[in-house]
This record gives structure tokens, C-alpha cells and sequence, in this order.
């Protein structure tokens, strides 16, 4: 099978010292659902803004064969499709439409094309309906979905989401998971909610103090209860 | 949320609403220019100004209060203009033939005027054009990319900053807040502080969720809606009578 992602011994030190990853080698294959655990403070969102070279740390980090690097970083940008925690962090413009085109329109597509993914990714996260309004007049989990929209609008080839149900309430967490189920094959998700590591992925990497903790089918991983503990996940 | 939008009313649907947003940003520029160059004493320029509002406010259907109430943020601005009214110097008097009152207060007069019917004006252009279209309009019209785009962040989180800022607020209220002035004034200098802090860091994450889209320093504008036959139907003629009020109403060709 293909590897999407390949990193090697990555090591990152923020400018304050604070040391927040020790050596992470991994792989993601295509077609893979990783979920990457871990507490807060771990490293997951450190170790997610490498995968398109937000930062740059020591060691190497390839996406679908393509080191991140700087002459690369157009097309890495365009394989890794960013969701962020925070929907707000992430739509910035006055329309739905303007945030959706965004990407495309940065890649220097022309504007039917540009118009074809605005609907066609809105169709996708069910948020059609949303074209012309203002991100702010919607509601949060509609947010969420526009912002994961805004990324799928560059066709990418790995979807990263960080904390995909974070502030989310049930039913908006339910239909996060239905929509991510059906959505895109390879997905690396960090998450808290075990309950949505154990429903969408095949495999779950711990994470704790900036290293790889375990790295096993989600199965074997959410059994085992005294790790769990151990990290203080449950 | 509790405060309004600024374009309040822009999704009404009236002639107005249904114009190219460049013909109203061009109409109403013309507006303003023409009325801050007419002399203070031209009254029937200023007559012609705010009867053209007038009738764009009775055709655009946006209640005349909305304008008004908005247009109440001009007198603190006034109040300062006032201030300076007693040290124009008599000198000046005579140089004016209509009127021989106190220069100061001709220009304090003026003042009033120019900044109640500019003001006006662009509460009227904010209620009849969504703020998107505002900015494209500006683009097509030459205005620097970077401005624009300053604008456009400003509109997208001005409501969020609002919020948070009511959020912090009301967490401070909730913990019985009180004490003296002095005590107060340096709780609001901290909250300002931190305030100054998460907007910092939150321009940082909006910054890496941009570049994550490829964004490469350039904020692309959708094209602005282009001026059809009735959106020149509409400039000539308010270009024509706005100048012409300027021109002909006014008491000498120029100041």
C-alpha cells in the first residue's frame, strides 16, 4: 500500500525552549483512519501543523513522496487538507462562498472551476444552502462543516482534523462522525473523544510528552485500560 | 448576539438595493465630495444634498430612524468642533456677504452640515449594499488590495472581538466585581491587556489556517457586479443634479 505520510525521528523545540516533540517516526498509509491521541499539552497540534510545514522541524516529513520543504510547500499545502480546531480561526471572509473559494482561487484556478468545488464541497459537508451568507450568522456545527468544506475544496489527498467534535453537542457530534465516516479516505483525526477514535479509525497513535506512546489497531489500543490511565485519557 | 450588523437592512429588496454596488459607491462618493467643498453658507446646495437623500432613502424603504439614530455618532465629533468656535478670530468677518455673524460659528455651521449629510450618506450606502459587495466594488474601483482586505478582516471579526470582549465582561461581573475607581481602572487595563493578547494569538492561528490554503499574501475579491443600462440610468442623472446643486445653488463658483 502507498504512504501518504512518512515522518522520521521529528524533533520540534518551540523559540520559549518549551520541548513539544522528541523523535515521532510514523507512516500513514492510503486509505487510512488514524486517530492520534494523547492529553493536553502532548504535542497533537504541534505534531498536526508539520504535516504541511506550518512548522519545520528536525528530521523529515514526506507527503505522498514529497518532502515538506520549502519549495514544495504550494503543492504540500494542496495534498494536506488543514481543519482546525477552532472554525473561526479558519473562516476569515465575508461569504461561505468567498471561504469555500479561497483555496481554489489561490491555486489559480479559473471561475467555473473554482465554482464547481464551492458546490460541490458544500454539497459534501451538506451545507449547500449556506452559499451567501456570512460565516458569523452560522451556527457552530455549521461552521465546523464549512470549515472542513473550505479544505475539501482543494482536493486533497490526507484530510488532518484537529478535535473534529470539540464544543460540539450531540447531535452536531453524531453527524460530524457520519460526515467524516463517508468522507475522504485517508483522515489523520487528533481527538479526546475515544468514542469517535473507536467509530471511524482503524488504528490510534498515542501521544504523551512529544513522543509516540503506542501506535496499534484502535481495538487493542482502547482495551487496554491501564495505558489509557496511564496517559490520562479515561 | 445582541449588536446589529453594519450593514443592517442591505438584504432588503428596493431599485436601490437592486443596483451594482460600484454605481452606489460612485453616487455616493460624488455626494460626499460635492457637499465637503460647498461653502458653509450655500444653503440650498445643502437643501439639494439632503432632499437627494431623501428621496433615496424613501425609495431604498430603509426606516428613516435607522438613519438617524446611527447618524447621532457624528456629535461628539461636533461637540469638539464647537469648542473651537470662540477662537476664530473677528478678523475674518465682512469677507462673507450673505451673513455677518461670528465666522466661528459659520464654520462650526458648516462643519455640522457637511459631516450630518456625509455621514448620512454612508448610512444609506451601508443599509442598501451587503458589505461584500461594498468591498468588491472598491477593488474594481482602484482601492489598494491591502486596504481592502484590511477591511474585510475587520468586518468578519469585529462581532467575534465584540463577543469576546462581552464574554470577559461578564465572567468579570459574575465574580462580584466592584471596588474603587482606581482598583477598577486597573482590572479594565488587564482586561484590555489580555484582550490585546488572544486577538494576537488568534491573528496567528487565522494567519496558519490561510497559509494552510495556499494563501500566498494576496486576498482574492469576487468580481464586482457589473453596471448595467439601469445602473447608468441612475449615476447621470444624481451625478448631474449633485453637481449641479454644487454649481449653480451655491452663492459664487467656488468657496
Amino acid at each position: 500500500m502507498k504512504k501518504v505520510i512518512e515522518i522520521e525521528s521529528l524533533h520540534f523545540t518551540y523559540p520559549d525552549g518549551t520541548v513539544a516533540l522528541r523523535g515521532i517516526t510514523l507512516d500513514v498509509l492510503e486509505g487510512e483512519k488514524v486517530a492520534l491521541i494523547g492529553p493536553n499539552g502532548a504535542g497533537k497540534s504541534t505534531f498536526l501543523l508539520h504535516l504541511n510545514g506550518i512548522f519545520r522541524g528536525d528530521g523529515s516529513v514526506r507527503i505522498d513522496g514529497l518532502p515538506v520543504e520549502k519549495d514544495n510547500l504550494k503543492a504540500i499545502r494542496q495534498k494536506v487538507g488543514m481543519v482546525f480546531q477552532n472554525p473561526d480561526d479558519q473562516l476569515f471572509c465575508p461569504t461561505v462562498f468567498d471561504d469555500v473559494a479561497f483555496g481554489p482561487r489561490n491555486l489559480g484556478l479559473d471561475h467555473d472551476e473554482i465554482e464547481r468545488r464551492v458546490s460541490e464541497s458544500l454539497a459534501a459537508v451538506g451545507m449547500e444552502g449556506s452559499v451567501k451568507k456570512s460565516p458569523f450568522r452560522l451556527s457552530f456545527g455549521e461552521r465546523k462543516r464549512v470549515a472542513i468544506a473550505t479544505v475539501l475544496a482543494l482536493r486533497p489527498s490526507v484530510l488532518v482534523i484537529d478535535e473534529p467534535t470539540a464544543n460540539l453537542d450531540p447531535r452536531s457530534r453524531r453527524a460530524t462522525i457520519a460526515l467524516l465516516r463517508d468522507l475522504h479516505d485517508t483522515q489523520v483525526i487528533a481527538t479526546h473523544d475515544l468514542a469517535l477514535a473507536s467509530e471511524l479509525c482503524s488504528r490510534i497513535i498515542l501521544l504523551d510528552s512529544g513522543q509516540k506512546v503506542a501506535d496499534a489497531p484502535a481495538a487493542k489500543i482502547l482495551e487496554d485500560n491501564t495505558l489509557l490511565q496511564a496517559h490520562g485519557l479515561v | 448576539m445582541k449588536h446589529g450588523f453594519l450593514d443592517k437592512y442591505s438584504d432588503l429588496s428596493s431599485p436601490l438595493h437592486s443596483l451594482s454596488a460600484t454605481t452606489k459607491v460612485i453616487v455616493f462618493l460624488v455626494l460626499i465630495i460635492v457637499c465637503v467643498t460647498t461653502a458653509p453658507t450655500a444653503y440650498f446646495s445643502f437643501a439639494g444634498y439632503l432632499a437627494f437623500l431623501m428621496v433615496c432613502l424613501a425609495v431604498s424603504r430603509v426606516p428613516v430612524i435607522h438613519v438617524l439614530r446611527r447618524s447621532l455618532v457624528v456629535v461628539p465629533f461636533l461637540a469638539m468642533a464647537a469648542l473651537s468656535i470662540p477662537f476664530f478670530s473677528r478678523a475674518a468677518e465682512g469677507r462673507n456677504a450673505i451673513t455677518a455673524a461670528h465666522p466661528g460659528l459659520i464654520v462650526f455651521q458648516g462643519i455640522a452640515l457637511k459631516s450630518f449629510v456625509s455621514v448620512c450618506s454612508l448610512i444609506l450606502l451601508s443599509a442598501i449594499t451587503p458589505f461584500p459587495h461594498f468591498l468588491s466594488a472598491l477593488r474594481k474601483l482602484g482601492t489598494p488590495r491591502l486596504l481592502i482586505s484590511l477591511m474585510s478582516f475587520t468586518y468578519r471579526y469585529l462581532f467575534l472581538m465584540v463577543e469576546e470582549f462581552e464574554r470577559m465582561v461578564r465572567a468579570r461581573d459574575a465574580r462580584c466585581y466592584g471596588g474603587g475607581w482606581l482598583w477598577q481602572t486597573k482590572v479594565v487595563g488587564r482586561m484590555v491587556g489580555t484582550f490585546f493578547v488572544r486577538s494576537y494569538e488568534r491573528a496567528e492561528r487565522v494567519y496558519h489556517a490561510m497559509t494552510s490554503r495556499g494563501f500566498d499574501g494576496r486576498v482574492p475579491v469576487e468580481d464586482a457586479q457589473p453596471m448595467r443600462l439601469k445602473d447608468h440610468l441612475f449615476v447621470l442623472p444624481s451625478v448631474g443634479f449633485l453637481v449641479g446643486c454644487r454649481i449653480f445653488l451655491a452663492p459664487g463658483w467656488l468657496f
